[in-house]
């Protein structure tokens, strides 16, 4: 019978030894499924950022013309493509590496979902008060991502998000500083790139968010 | 160095039967590797393990009685799910097997 078979060999003593082997496969598998890698949401949103800006740039902000025509609302249409995408896959991903997870993680990235949400939904209305304009306006966006880098980072004692949130503040002022001509380049070859390197060097690091430490 | 030497070449240590077996130490090390204060369902902890609904909730069973898990009985809508959760006293009992695994082999 394979069933007592596989009860009998479920319920075998071991040697220390193997008891040991067993421990530490078993936690690798674990960890390997469980956790949350953080390298594909730097790629996505890199990916994103680059498309986006670029297309920006070519669409508008060179020094005499265009480098590219494009019709009314193509370029935000590209945004709204880009940014939309990103979300739908950000949210996939969590929503497979959380599936049959509950608890603290869980409530931490409902809570975090809901600050990059409000901190959004209030950065619109803001920059319409202040009657920004389009280059001030995607400033203060840079600004929001940056900022809410900076406290994951702190709250996590994430380094590499801490760096991002860093790297976006300096990239964020330089951009504005050059002027409008170079403002969307700067941020797609500097603010995208910075992702993409978060990217790189997420995927060589340790995954740990919802498991425990060791 | 010493005591490594005794430990290897003296008896069996020993270890809690409750936990000194394939099925449960592997119900228990997957447990120890999420947070505290999270929970799995029943079914990704049984897609973790390969282990049939039957046999893992007999080992939960022994588990649970010994005290070293909790098995939360909840509803999603009309779905029943059960989450599983090692408990304070799990996680010092396994902490307290890894250690007497290691002092036996050095």
């Amino acid at each position: 019978m394979v069933t007592t078979d596989r009860r009998d060999a479920d319920d075998r003593e071991l040697t220390p030894a193997e008891s040991l082997a067993l421990i530490d496969s078993t936690l690798r598998t674990t960890r390997d499924a469980l956790a949350f890698s953080e390298w594909p949401f730097y790629a996505i949103w890199g990916l994103a950022w680059g498309v986006a800006f670029t297309v920006t740039h070519l669409a508008r902000s060179t020094v005499d013309a265009p480098l590219a025509q494009m019709p009314d609302g193509a370029v935000g249409a590209v945004w709204l493509v880009c940014v939309g995408a990103a979300i739908a896959a950000t949210g996939v991903i969590v929503a497979h590496g959380s599936r049959g997870l509950a608890g603290t993680t869980a409530r931490m990235g409902r809570r975090l979902g809901l600050s990059w949400f409000a901190a959004f939904a209030a950065a619109g209305p803001l920059g319409a008060l202040l009657d920004l304009d389009e280059h001030e306006f995607g400033a203060l966006f840079v600004f929001v991502v940056a900022l809410l880098y900076l406290g994951q980072g702190a709250a996590f004692a994430d380094d590499l998000q801490l760096g991002v949130g860093v790297w976006l503040l300096a990239v964020d002022v330089v951009a504005l500083a050059v002027g409008p001509a170079w403002f969307n380049l700067v941020l797609a070859l500097f603010g995208a790139g910075a992702f993409g390197v978060a990217a790189v060097v997420a995927r060589r690091g340790p995954q740990r968010v919802g498991l425990a430490d060791g | 160095m010493a005591d490594a030497e005794v430990a290897v070449g003296a008896a069996l240590p020993d270890l809690d039967p409750v936990i000194h077996a394939q099925a449960r130490l592997r119900v228990m090390t997957t447990l120890s590797a999420v947070a505290g204060g999270d929970r799995l369902a029943f079914p990704r902890l049984q897609e973790l393990l390969g282990m049939t609904a039957g046999n893992l909730s007999t080992h939960l069973r022994k588990l649970e009685d010994a005290g070293y898990v909790a098995v939360e009985k909840a509803y999603r809508g009309r779905t029943p799910v059960s989450w599983v959760t090692m408990t304070r006293r799990g996680r010092r009992a396994f902490e307290d097997y890894l250690e007497a695994l290691r002092t036996y082999l050095g």
